[in-house]
């Protein structure tokens, strides 16, 4: 039969002319050489379909769904096919429903509104008496069903799972199983007839079933419990398979079932987790897989991984352990990579059990570090990272080094960040600490993390007695500086702040080799970084304060240092731009204060700063798991949950915004502060304007200024989180920016040119304090809405309106509904756009109360005026508009990304529409 | 459990996809071109198995196809592995001596034995002989219900009859008659298909 049909099959021309085959479309496609002549073919053969669809051709209608699949295969659209796959369904022919079963997991999946419809087909199905058809029935439940179809039709899928085909029982165990993951409080309803499973005969059935209870002990206690009583059960199972001699059918290289047999001690592990008395019935099949299995074929090996992890996992006696643990050895020493794969994801989380056991394999562990295969170095990084403990961490982190230089390019990331939080972690002394951060930085290439840096410096600052020896090993291996980021902004700053100890020997250490270096060498360094090309803005700005920081140690060096501050002036990045005039002009005009200004930081308190990391990290990892649903790109390929899923996030996503509106409010008094700084502004006109030099009396009215800046400056930040410390008033770098006001006193002019002079500062200033600092800087998740600051003054048009024009972008378009977004950026804050919404009815009915909700990631704020009404007039007859305020604090790093949510009545009726809007035009 | 079974040629043409997961269109060519860029230039010693996103991807290379599978993170690589050996046991086993070709023209069929071999992301069978039995079995339910239909929906002449006679035949197993007869039924049937 089967040859008759395979002799027969290929070749044979089509006797009768009714459009184009599914072969010969295949053929066709293939034939094409181009893609734009792939594009040719398919687009006529997608017009054929729809006309073939639009007039209802029921002889063929599977042929086209069938041609429908493989044109969804190639890439291209199909959505218009959809409702013919549910037709084929609903017809009564196996062929046709056959296709159309098979078109609808291919075309649809469980999101889609379309897939309601089918629901009763699928129920009429499931309830064939032929065999044949329930199984497509309980096929595509099993894999595209969603959560209401899952409560619809479990009845129908409970019933089958007592049919007396075993081919019907095996797919409705599998059914279950999506179905309670899609409804959990099905969980009970099913766990009877799976335990019953179990003793079935038929293996297909057995690891359907077996699969099905661990399912259901997953998600319920209770089912667990009831588990635990089938120990002997799963037992009997495993042990009819290992005992048993030769199964033909189920035979996989001379073993009996390898996947049911994995199955089985997958369950038996999480049953016998924490539970003694079950652990202990199960322990001497255990022993005997462990033994009998032969591991010289890929299966055996699948085995024995399982049966080791589920030994581990157990509450197993040490005999059984120490058998695991000679396993895992064996594993070690196998030439196969994929064997040693296993064998080090396994010691990954044996390692927390018996370090001990694992110890003993450290060489070959560090020797997998460095293979070739990346999956293999992966694995063995973590396990070495796990393994480190105070006694070792010498040994391994040279060993790591060692290896960073010679790794991949793409490995050294990893790699790096290992190295550096291990010596974090376990460093025994400080020198050793930053001995080790300089010779990861010294490796070339940027792969040092910012908040290494930020905690190196901020170590490197509370050491005291080590500030000299630092900064001259610093300073040594920028003498082979070939680019590193990381090594120069640490190196600067230490060079700006401890510069003198570079010249006179310092705190020099018992055994440290004796340096010596003029000023002009220092500042020879800083000018290698400042001109090389590699360095980026960054860098180039911590430069500049360094070289302002020099400028009041070392004396002989001032013209140098004024002069390479200089070229900055014209910079085109307003940060360098802006610290050089400011810079410039303190060094030229107010040698009285300078030496206040750049006093050396004071000690960075290390406990607030590692609390406040901590905090930030966490927050930061709450923010990621939260974002996982909305965001794409994120988790997508966990579950697709339910749609119940969705909308909790979305509130979610709204209490997060309301937790965060109040951040708005202190902008006002930041904006009061500086109105009351400006109040200040036409006193010290009329100073400046009756004594030219700057006077005692000027320089109270300086300090008026600086006093009353502060807080300003300092509110703005701390007001808008916690995240992190706001800047001491005794920090010399935060009062940089503050003392930029200083400017407007000196040139003589008219009153009004010399307000906006003011304000011009004052409008960079926030951007100055934030970066002007390492100090600032420290919260690693600082936000980056300083600059709210400015919002006061949002109106006073100081800059010339940097607005682009961006597209209009339609948010969301439904059948009755359209949403469009315009957008206008503020001037002066690049972190912030105005997004107007206009909302259009397209349908024939009016709207009423017409309520628009939105949700945006954290890295956004959110802020909604009121709409300009909420009834909607029908057919596009009016338009309701409203103002959005987002702000983006990854501005440049992450464009905006928001969820929509719109709810409305129609002729009394709620309804309720959902989307999201990703195509933000960019550089929002 | 198992998040998507990719089968590619080297060249990153997909053969076929199949998702347990619901995707958005775009995401899932997305995940076909990072899978492939993934799998294709590893070299043949190294391990089977590569992390991919938060999951990892099993993979393994039958001539110039790759077959990968994502699983979770926590799963068994091994027993995967042999899954997929299984699976293209099974492939050619049907398709006696599978080739790329085979695969390409009889799309539909390889996603019927995948729907035999694995359900909703999990492992349902593990004979290889039930499930070649039961694709034979589902291909003549599938001939034989095509021909009544036929038959029933447009009689053309004479061949109507001897193709009522035909599947009679077929279905009863027993074997067909002339040539001739065989090859007017078969033109009739695969025009129709």
């Amino acid at each position: 039969m089967q040859n008759l049909m395979k002799a027969l099959g290929p070749g044979q021309s089509g006797g009768l002319k009714m459009g184009t085959r599914l072969r010969d479309m295949i053929r066709a496609v293939r034939a094409c050489k181009t893609a734009a002549e792939e594009r040719g073919v398919i687009a006529k053969e997608c017009a054929n379909l729809r006309n073939a669809f639009k007039e209802n051709d029921q002889d063929y209608r599977h042929r086209n769904v069938a041609k429908l699949m493989f044109i969804h295969m190639l890439g291209y659209p199909t959505h218009f096919g959809q409702m013919e796959c549910l037709k084929l369904i609903a017809s009564g022919g196996f062929p046709e429903k056959r296709i159309g079963y098979l078109g609808l997991m291919l075309l649809l999946d469980e999101r889609q509104e379309v897939l309601m419809l089918v629901t009763n087909s699928l129920k009429n199905d499931l309830n064939h008496k032929n065999q044949f058809i329930a199984g497509l029935a309980l096929c595509a439940l099993g894999n595209i069903c969603s959560a209401e179809m899952a409560r619809d039709l479990a009845p129908e899928v409970e019933k089958l799972l007592h049919n007396n085909n075993s081919y019907i029982r095996k797919k409705a165990a599998l059914c279950s199983v999506r179905i309670v993951r899609k409804v959990p409080d099905l969980i009970e309803y099913f766990t009877n007839p799976a335990v019953g499973l179990l003793t079935d005969k038929h293996h297909g059935v057995l690891i359907a079933a077996v699969k099905l209870c661990h399912e259901l002990c997953q998600n319920s206690e209770a089912a667990l419990e009831q588990m635990r009583k089938q120990v002997q059960t799963l037992v009997r199972i495993l042990k009819n398979m290992v005992v048993s001699g030769y199964a033909p059918e189920y035979d996989v290289g001379g073993i009996t079932d390898p996947f049911l047999q994995i199955r089985v001690l997958r369950l038996l592990r999480f049953v016998g987790k924490g539970d003694a008395d079950s652990s202990d019935v199960m322990s001497d099949i255990l022993a005997q897989v462990a033994t009998n299995t032969e591991g010289n074929k890929n299966a055996g090996n699948a085995i024995l991984y399982e049966c080791v992890l589920t030994i581990m996992a157990i509450e197993a006696i040490g005999g059984l352990r120490v058998l695991a643990v000679n396993i895992l050895g064996r594993f070690l020493a196998n030439r196969d990579n994929n064997i040693r794969y296993v064998a080090l994801n396994t010691l990954v989380k044996v390692v927390s059990v018996d370090t001990q056991a694992v110890q003993r394999h450290r060489t070959t562990i560090v020797e997998c570090v460095k293979d070739s295969d990346v999956s293999i170095r992966r694995r063995a990084l973590e396990l070495v990272y796990a393994l480190v403990n105070q006694s070792n961490v010498k040994a391994l982190t040279k060993e790591l080094l060692e290896y960073l230089k010679v790794s991949d390019q793409e490995f050294k990331s990893d790699l790096t960040a290992k190295i550096c939080s291990l010596v974090q972690k376990f460093a025994p002394e400080k020198q050793w600490y930053i001995d080790q951060h300089i010779l990861v930085m010294a490796e070339p290439g940027n792969y040092v993390k910012e908040e290494v840096l930020r905690t190196l410096i901020v170590v490197i600052s509370n050491a005291t007695e080590l500030h000299g020896y630092t900064v001259r090993q610093l300073y040594r291996a920028m003498q082979r500086w070939s680019g590193q980021e990381g090594l120069a902004q640490v190196a600067l700053w230490c060079i700006g702040e401890y510069g003198e100890m570079l010249i006179n020997h310092l705190n020099e250490l018992p055994g440290e080799e004796p340096l010596t270096v003029t000023e002009s060498d220092a500042v020879d360094v800083i000018e290698t970084v400042i001109k090389d090309v590699r360095s980026s803005s960054n860098t180039q700005a911590f430069a500049l304060t360094a070289l302002l920081k020099l400028s009041s140690r070392f004396s002989s060096t001032t013209q140098r240092i004024k002069d390479l501050i200089k070229p900055h002036k014209g910079s085109l990045t307003l940060e360098l731009q802006q610290r050089s005039i400011e810079f410039g002009a303190i060094l030229n005009r107010h040698d009285n204060i300078k030496g206040q200004l750049v006093e050396r930081m004071p000690v960075l308190d290390e406990a607030t700063y590692v609390s406040k990391k901590a905090d930030g990290t966490g927050i930061a990892l709450a923010a990621d798991g939260k974002r996982a649903t909305p965001v794409v790109g994120g988790d997508i390929l966990a579950n697709g949950g339910p749609k119940q899923e969705t909308t909790n996030t979305l509130i979610d996503l709204l209490n997060l915004d309301a937790d965060e509106t109040p951040v708005n409010e202190p902008r006002k008094s930041a904006g009061d502060h500086l109105l009351s700084l400006l109040g200040v502004d036409p006193l010290s006109d009329s100073n400046v304007g009756t004594a030219p030099s700057v006077g005692t009396s000027s320089d109270n009215v300086l300090m008026d200024i600086l006093s009353l800046g502060t807080p300003a400056a300092s509110t703005a930040p701390s007001s808008s989180t916690s995240l992190f410390p706001p800047a001491p008033p005794a920090d010399p770098f935060a009062g940089l920016g503050t003392a930029a006001p200083v400017d407007p006193f000196a040139p003589a002019g008219g009153n009004a040119p010399r307000k906006t002079s003011l304000l011009d500062e004052l409008d960079v200033l926030p951007q100055v304090s934030r970066k002007t600092s390492l100090l600032d800087d420290l919260g690693p998740a600082v936000p980056k809405d300083k600059g709210s600051l400015l919002d006061g003054l949002d109106t006073i048009p100081i800059v010339p309106a940097t607005t682009s024009a961006y597209p209009t972008v339609t948010a969301l378009e439904t059948s009755g509904l359209k949403v469009l977004f315009d957008f206008v950026k503020p001037p002066g804050n690049p972190q912030s756009t105005v997004i107007k919404a206009s909302y259009i009815n397209l349908s024939p009915s009016p709207y009423t109360d017409f309520i628009f909700q939105a949700a945006v990631p954290k890295f956004l704020q959110l802020q909604l005026e009121p709409a300009s009404g909420s009834v909607l007039p029908a057919s596009g007859g009016g338009v309701i508009t409203q103002t959005i305020n987002v702000t983006n604090t990854m501005h440049g790093q992450k464009s905006l990304l928001m969820k929509l949510r719109i709810i409305y009545k129609v002729d009394g009726q709620d309804k309720v529409e959902q989307g999201q809007v990703n195509n933000f035009p960019q550089g929002l | 459990m198992i998040r998507f079974i990719l089968l590619q040629n080297r060249q990153g043409k997909t053969r076929l996809a199949k998702y347990y997961v619901p995707l958005e269109d775009s995401e899932k060519h997305k995940l076909e071109y990072e899978v492939h860029r993934l799998v294709v230039n590893r070299d043949p010693k190294f391990t089977n198995f590569v992390e991919f996103r938060t999951h990892k991807v099993i993979y393994r290379r039958y001539a110039g196809l790759f077959f990968s599978m994502c699983v979770d993170i926590t799963d068994n690589e091994l027993a995967y592995l042999e899954s997929i050996h299984l699976f293209v046991e099974i492939l050619d086993h049907f398709f006696s001596n599978v080739c790329e070709l085979d695969l390409v023209f009889n799309f539909h069929k390889v996603y019927l034995i995948l729907d035999e071999f694995i359900l909703a992301g999990e492992l349902q069978e593990t004979s290889k002989k039930a499930i070649i039995e039961r694709m034979n079995e589902l291909e003549r339910q599938e001939y034989y219900s095509a021909n009544m239909l036929f038959l029933l929906q447009q009689d053309i002449g004479g061949i109507g009859d001897r193709m009522y006679l035909y599947a009679l035949f077929l279905a009863e197993g027993k074997e067909i008659l002339s040539d001739w007869e065989c090859s007017h039924c078969w033109d009739l049937y695969e025009s129709y298909c």
